[in-house]
């Protein structure tokens, strides 16, 4: 009888333990809600700019060759005139059909660009938003898997699961379509995992992402770059994004005022 | 064997404790294994998708300066945010043919369409005041902010841009820049569906509010969204079916691809 006894009481205080630690890990969930704004900490000033902060990926053979020959070369290949301009002269950087409409482009999927992204937690998905046109990025915390790549429809987001791992949100996203990462001039495809790791400052207005490109196929070992954001203050909210493509000024470049 | 009193006593206690604890361990979890939970009518959260008996949209009540040539001009827009694949804003947001994304969070509820056109919709929580109007840039999406009443989420949308997207509004009418949205979003149906009222108020446009409901089924909790079509709007054949003329923005000449 009192074997009997101990042996239950040793199963409630385990179940009772198991329960209390899922409480937990429940109250270490950061609170990630709220718009996120990149910072350009190293000042990188432009795109081209930008791109020389990250490192480079090694990619395996294959795939280095498949590299842009004038990478180096700023904005060029699109058939507009980027050359110096003189001040109060504006001059063409996109020539009209050179770029699609609506949706796509850098700073869609799991890339970021120099607008916020707005985050909602809620218990099956974190729903991930911009402020312009397109889909939000959604990534499921509901113990679903991936889909087998040959049942999805391959594209820039991929496929994103997320989880809670020592107060931070880890998400693993594979089954991208075939295209570059917008940093580290490395690449993606259906097998490519992106390992994400969203870390919280103590403080809670500061946001770091561990980026981490991995694929044997791509890369001789795994892309590795991190980028910093800082919390939008209460009350901010999101503004629009206007993009039309009627527009001949959404062509141009930005006037350069005259010198004095 | 059969046991004592004391021992089936005994026994029934630790299986009361033991299903005890297991129910609290479920709960902690917080995930998916509660189909006995009752549905929390103020959680929206879900993808939820029109079907062919959606909709409840009764002719408007235009005011008089509504004339022909008015609603002319706001066709015109509408075409034109078609043709080159502009943000096309409220109201088409929320009649998408493809479920819409309703995640709500703790200081707000963000609904996000899977459409190429339009841009995800913030419906605030945190306040209860729009922006003041000398700071505010109206946009299609227009500034929104919620409250529950009851068991209904009032949402009030104001800042409308004029100029930007599809202005047309289901029912006859148009966005304006004084238009001056109310929707009350209500589950129905054991939470299987979401029903919202919009009603519209913009004395210049209608002579009583104008008033129309929408219904949207909810979708299995394993939904997957698809990559939304993309719009390209140099894409000279769809142009031609859309019946207008690929022109460059820049030169106002045909632009041939």
């Amino acid at each position: 009888m009192k074997l009997f006894q101990i042996a239950a009481l040793a199963v409630v205080v385990l179940l009772a333990t198991a329960a209390q630690t899922q409480q937990k890990d429940a109250g270490t969930i950061p609170d990630l809600e709220g718009g996120w704004l990149r910072l350009d900490t190293g000042g990188g000033g432009s795109y081209h700019g930008i791109d020389l902060m990250f490192p480079k990926a090694e990619l395996t053979p294959q795939y280095a060759k498949l590299l842009p020959p004038d990478m180096d070369e700023g904005l060029s290949g699109n058939g507009a005139a980027t050359a110096p301009h003189q001040a109060g002269q504006p001059y063409v950087v996109y020539q009209p059909g050179a770029r699609g409409g609506g949706g796509g482009g850098f700073g869609v999927g799991v890339d970021i660009n120099s607008a916020p992204f707005f985050l909602v937690q809620t218990k099956n998905e974190i729903l991930i938003t911009r402020e312009g046109s397109g889909p939000g990025r959604h990534i499921f915390v509901d113990g679903r898997s991936h889909p087998d790549p040959s049942e999805f429809v391959l594209n820039s987001a991929g496929h994103s699961l997320g989880h809670y791992e020592n107060g931070k949100l880890v998400v693993d996203t594979t089954d991208f379509a075939p295209g570059m990462t917008s940093f580290g001039r490395g690449y993606k495809g259906p097998h490519t995992h992106l390992t994400e790791t969203f870390d919280l400052s103590a403080d809670g207005q500061r946001l770091t992402i561990h980026y981490k490109w991995d694929d044997p196929e791509i890369y001789e070992k795994p892309l590795i770059y991190d980028i910093s954001f800082e919390r939008l203050p209460k009350g901010s909210y999101v503004t629009e994004d206007w993009n039309d493509a009627a527009d001949p000024l959404s062509y141009q470049s930005i006037v350069p005022p005259e010198q004095k | 064997m059969i046991a004592s009193p004391r021992i089936m006593r005994l026994m029934a206690g630790v299986l009361a404790v033991v299903g005890g604890a297991t129910i609290l361990f479920a709960q902690g979890r917080g995930g998916n294994s509660q189909p006995q939970k009752p549905v929390d009518l103020h959680d929206l959260s879900g993808y939820w998708e029109l079907s062919f008996d959606s909709e409840r949209i009764p002719p408007a009540d235009l005011a008089p300066g509504v004339t022909k040539e008015v609603l002319a001009a706001e066709q015109k827009k509408t075409d034109k945010a078609i043709q080159w694949c502009n943000q096309l804003g409220m109201p088409f947001l929320m009649g998408v043919s493809r479920p819409l994304d309703i995640r709500q969070g703790r200081r707000e509820i963000v609904i996000s369409p899977e459409s190429t056109v339009a841009a995800a919709r913030h419906l605030y929580l945190d306040r209860s005041e729009h922006p003041n109007a000398d700071i505010w840039d109206p946009s299609a999406n227009g500034d929104s902010i919620a409250h529950w009443e009851g068991d209904a989420l009032v949402v009030d949308t104001t800042g409308f841009n004029p100029d930007h997207g599809m202005t047309l509004i289901p029912g006859g009418g148009y966005r304006s820049a004084d238009a001056h949205l109310v929707e009350h979003y209500k589950l129905v149906s054991n939470g299987n569906v979401l029903d919202i009222t919009f009603t519209w108020i913009d004395p210049k446009v209608y002579k009583t509010p104008h008033t129309y409901e929408f219904r949207y089924y909810k979708q299995s909790d394993k939904y997957e969204p698809r990559p939304a079509i993309g719009c390209n709007a140099f894409d000279a054949e769809r142009v031609k079916f859309l019946g207008g003329t690929l022109i460059s923005p820049i030169t106002g000449k045909p632009l041939t691809q």
